[in-house]
């Protein structure tokens, strides 16, 4: 195709060429020196997150938590499970036989941190929504697998990998008897609604539902044999905190592969909406208080390794370091 | 007293390919169809489109399966030659036979994720699809204290170990899949890879007997290499 | 029923707290009858929306610790309509309108869309399609999501004393925010719309006015709140587009229209939450003024980053 006049060079303004090749929008960016993401940070820059802690009126405890531009609000709520009436009398006989078990053989929170109780009865309920106009890719219905997955991760986070709240915290007994009797129980109704989505909700929150539970005051609760019905002390001054158990935050990363000639492959931390519909390989790693890991989580690829996890958990307690200060000043 | 992983393929003459495996007291059967046609909405124009699909042993789909299918999906989209294929879906179904333990919580559901990952894998072996290269997970339990591995534990040890992982890793040996949960430090970690590559990295040709783990069985690479050199032989008898 | 696609409670039920002596003492109204309370307003909060805002309405002043309203308002559009949708030469607009679960006092609010979410999203479609230049937009959709976080309550418990307020707060602030968002997304409109709630109140009885004109008359107030204990007998809020003085929407509460001499409650009602709304409308205007200037500053500097900015495709 020889022809005396070379054709111009066939140029787009970066916006469009974005849109026509994502994947390779991010390579060049990537591929230049230093590497660059097209937010302007680099692959190891977390995004700055900001939290304000109890600002709604009517939950007991609540966090905003915004990083970069994703932004969530969530709210705590807690509502009173009785034993006593109607069908729950049956059951919770069986309960309170097994948690009287429990404590004898030191069962919970040693083999799986009440992890039964808290599910068998359903004490925590966590949900995550996303059809609240955060992003033009969810709309208000039902939850989209999405965010069903990332509201099971988040439970999962919660009851499980972390153990944060032991089901002790939340029982309700009738202290004058002789022999304690869980009597009810206190179900926490964690909602969690995003208000704008760009990227790695997960991390966001996550670290909101951290925020709003330790920001969480509940009112004394007692039971009272008269009345035969658990009944709460309406004085401010003797709302309490939950005990939390160790603090624990989550890091999440996408990998890209083939940024170099050799193939070499780039770790994003917590990537934003572009970079997470381009990457399809991702970790999360938590991280507990003391720099133990709690957990891992790799998939969507082959590029990252040992190595590549490696330093996904170093970036990760660093990352920690940033929420645990942020969530401890918070709340003072 | 462990009972050996076991796996089968083949054995739903109605779908493109299935597979059954257990491990432990967990058992479960996947079916793969596809290529086949597409919701228009789900089309993409340059692959195939991955669905999972996580049937519980008993009741309904609730988050839990949905969890269960993201990950798994996860774990099969980048070994899928997903550009054979492209306007297609390919649909793989699985199916839980047996859980481990009656409740619901996050052990159980870690132990589903090994042997749905295995079994989906063979699966799409026997229904032909084209894939980049073959998978095989196992779960490994870190024991507290004594920093014991056991590979391939069953739900009591896990309910006493420290922390525990699910691991998938490509007969080449190159780590997959990583789902960990627990107390651990990073070299830990790095043991229980260790321990999971031996098993899950099929044994070259001749080497087969060395590759024995504490578990007194074959590594879950090996059984899943051997069970499809069984399939492939009994199917090409005639030419014999 | 439960929700297979979320996480359920306790299949038996919960009961929000009950507490001991739980001492009901209405607050007396202290605040001015004609005060209005401070709007904070702000736009583009929702970045990736085509238009957004927040609205917060603080407590009035003089209980502090009761609650507050938080209404976000997100706009995306005009979008394309779907194949399958008829030809339309104007614009769609949807209104959807949701309570957060924390967002209502004692009891949790579930997920799924009651009635009084449906009704309000239809009434807020209707007080703003007025003001959007549809005609403009042939073909599309305009979409307006709102997400109640927080609200003053006095949502239900309308009974023959009187009528509570709180629904028309939430509706007054949902159209306020969204006339806002759809200005912030750049959608082409003849005014922007403010809400705007008024209503008569049982007069107190320690009220200076009960000496003079007719003790039994109620008094008007404006942007009433649950929190300040009035007896309410009835109520009004308007959307109203301040710069071509119409009325988009009007919903009345309570007995209304009964002649008392020769003034009509109904015009009363009106004009005070004409009055409201006109007052809600300069904070909106200003929302509106300063998300534009920090767009203007914006196109400057990016004009200068951009010069050359150009990627060759060389892939």
């Amino acid at each position: 195709m020889a022809s005396s006049t070379t054709p111009p060079v066939l140029s787009f303004p970066p916006q469009t060429f974005q849109k026509l090749s994502p994947s390779s929008y991010l390579l060049r960016h990537l591929q230049s020196t230093p590497p660059i993401r097209p937010s302007g940070r680099s692959p190891n820059v977390f995004r700055e997150p900001t939290i304000h802690t109890n600002s709604l009126s009517h939950a007991h405890g609540s966090a905003v938590v915004r990083t970069g531009d994703t932004a969530v609000v969530c709210g705590v709520r807690g509502e009173i499970l009785s034993l006593t009436n109607g069908e729950g009398k049956a059951k919770g006989g069986v309960v309170v036989l097994r948690s009287s078990e429990d404590n004898d053989e030191g069962f919970v929170g040693e083999e799986d941190g009440g992890e039964g109780e808290l599910r068998a009865r359903s004490l925590i309920v966590t949900n995550l929504e996303l059809g609240t106009g955060c992003s033009r890719d969810y709309h208000p219905g039902p939850p989209s697998d999405f965010a069903q997955t990332t509201t099971s991760r988040l439970h999962r986070l919660l009851l499980s990998t972390t153990s944060l709240i032991s089901p002790e915290s939340l029982r309700i007994s009738d202290t004058h008897a002789t022999e304690i009797e869980t009597k009810a129980y206190w179900v926490l109704y964690i909602d969690i609604l995003c208000i704008s989505l760009d990227g790695n909700i997960l991390d966001t929150a996550w670290a909101s539902v951290i925020a709003a539970l330790r920001s969480t005051r509940l009112p004394r609760a007692y039971w009272d044999a008269d009345l035969e019905a658990v009944v709460c002390d309406p004085d401010l001054a003797k709302y309490t905190g939950l005990q939390l158990g160790q603090l624990a935050f989550t890091a999440s990363f996408a990998v890209i592969s083939g940024v170099g000639d050799d193939g070499k492959s780039v770790i994003l931390s917590d990537p934003d909406e572009f970079e997470e519909s381009v990457c399809e390989e991702s970790v999360m790693v938590c991280i507990k208080e003391g720099g133990k890991i709690a957990r891992i989580e790799k998939g969507g690829g082959l590029a990252c390794g040992m190595e590549g996890l490696g330093e996904c958990v170093h970036r990760a307690r660093n990352r920690f370091d940033v929420w645990e200060r942020l969530v401890k000043s918070a709340l003072v | 007293m462990t009972i050996p992983s076991t796996a089968s393929l083949g054995f739903l003459p109605r779908s493109d390919g299935s597979a059954s495996f257990s491990q432990g007291r967990t058992s479960v059967i996947a079916s793969v169809n596809g290529p086949m046609e597409v919701r228009i909405r789900d089309e993409l124009p340059q692959e195939a489109y991955i669905e999972v699909i996580v049937r519980p042993a008993i009741g309904v789909t609730g988050t839990r399966e949905k969890y269960l299918e993201s990950r798994l999906l996860s774990a099969l989209k980048p070994i899928i030659l997903r550009s054979n294929h492209p306007r297609t879906l390919i649909q793989i179904v699985v199916q839980v036979v047996q859980s481990a333990g009656s409740e619901d919580n996050a052990i159980t559901t870690l132990l589903l994720l090994a042997p749905s990952l295995n079994a989906a894998v063979l699966a799409l072996l026997d229904a032909g699809v084209p894939l980049k290269s073959v998978l095989s997970a196992t779960t490994v339990a870190f024991l507290k204290g004594s920093g014991k591995l056991i590979v391939e534990p069953e739900l009591e040890d896990l309910k006493k170990a420290a922390s525990k992982h699910v691991l998938a890793f490509t007969s080449a040996g190159l780590l997959g899949f990583v789902e960990s949960e627990g107390e651990f430090e990073y070299e830990d970690f790095e043991r229980v890879v260790e321990a999971g590559r031996n098993v899950c990295s099929a044994g070259r040709e001749g080497d087969d007997n060395d590759t024995k783990m504490d578990t007194g069985g074959q590594g879950v690479g090996e059984l899943m290499r051997k069970v499809v050199r069984e399939k492939v032989e009994k199917d090409l008898r005639w030419r014999a | 029923m439960t929700d297979r696609r979320r996480i359920n409670g306790p299949s038996e039920g919960t009961t929000p707290p009950v507490f001991a002596s739980a001492v009901v003492t209405k607050p007396t109204p202290t605040r001015a009858p004609d005060s209005l309370r401070k709007i904070f307003l702000k736009t583009s909060l929702t970045p990736p929306a085509t238009g957004s805002a927040f609205l917060e309405l603080p407590s009035p002043a003089p209980y502090p610790n009761s609650s507050t309203l938080k209404i976000t308002a997100s706009v995306y559009g005009p979008r394309p309509l779907p194949s399958s949708a008829a030809f339309s030469p104007h614009a769609r607009l949807t209104a959807e309108l949701k309570f957060a679960p924390f967002s209502t006092p004692h009891k949790r609010r579930g997920y799924v869309r009651d009635a009084v979410e449906r009704d309000l999203s239809v009434q807020l479609q209707n007080a703003l399609v007025k003001s959007i230049k549809t005609g403009a937009y042939p073909k599309s959709g305009i979409d307006v999501f709102i997400t109640v976080l927080d609200c003053e309550g006095g949502l239900d418990g309308d009974d023959d004393e009187g009528v509570e307020v709180g629904l028309m707060g939430v509706l007054a602030g949902a159209i306020t925010c969204a006339s806002a968002a759809v200005a912030d997304a750049g959608i082409e409109c003849v005014d922007l719309v403010s809400g705007g709630v008024a209503a008569l109140v049982k007069r107190p009885q320690n009220s200076d006015a009960m000496d003079t004109d007719g003790m039994n008359a109620p008094m008007l107030v404006l942007d009433p709140s649950p929190a300040d204990g009035y007896q309410i007998l009835s109520a009004a809020v308007v959307g109203y587009m301040a710069g071509r003085e119409e009325v988009t929407l009007l919903w009345t509460k309570g007995s209304v229209g009964i002649l008392d001499g020769e003034e009509d409650e109904l015009d009363l009602l009106m004009d005070g939450a004409i009055m409201t709304a006109t007052a809600v409308r300069l904070v909106l205007n200003e929302a509106v003024k300063e998300r534009m200037l920090l767009g203007l500053a914006r196109s400057k500097g990016k004009l200068k980053e951009d010069g050359g900015g150009d990627v060759a495709m060389s892939s």
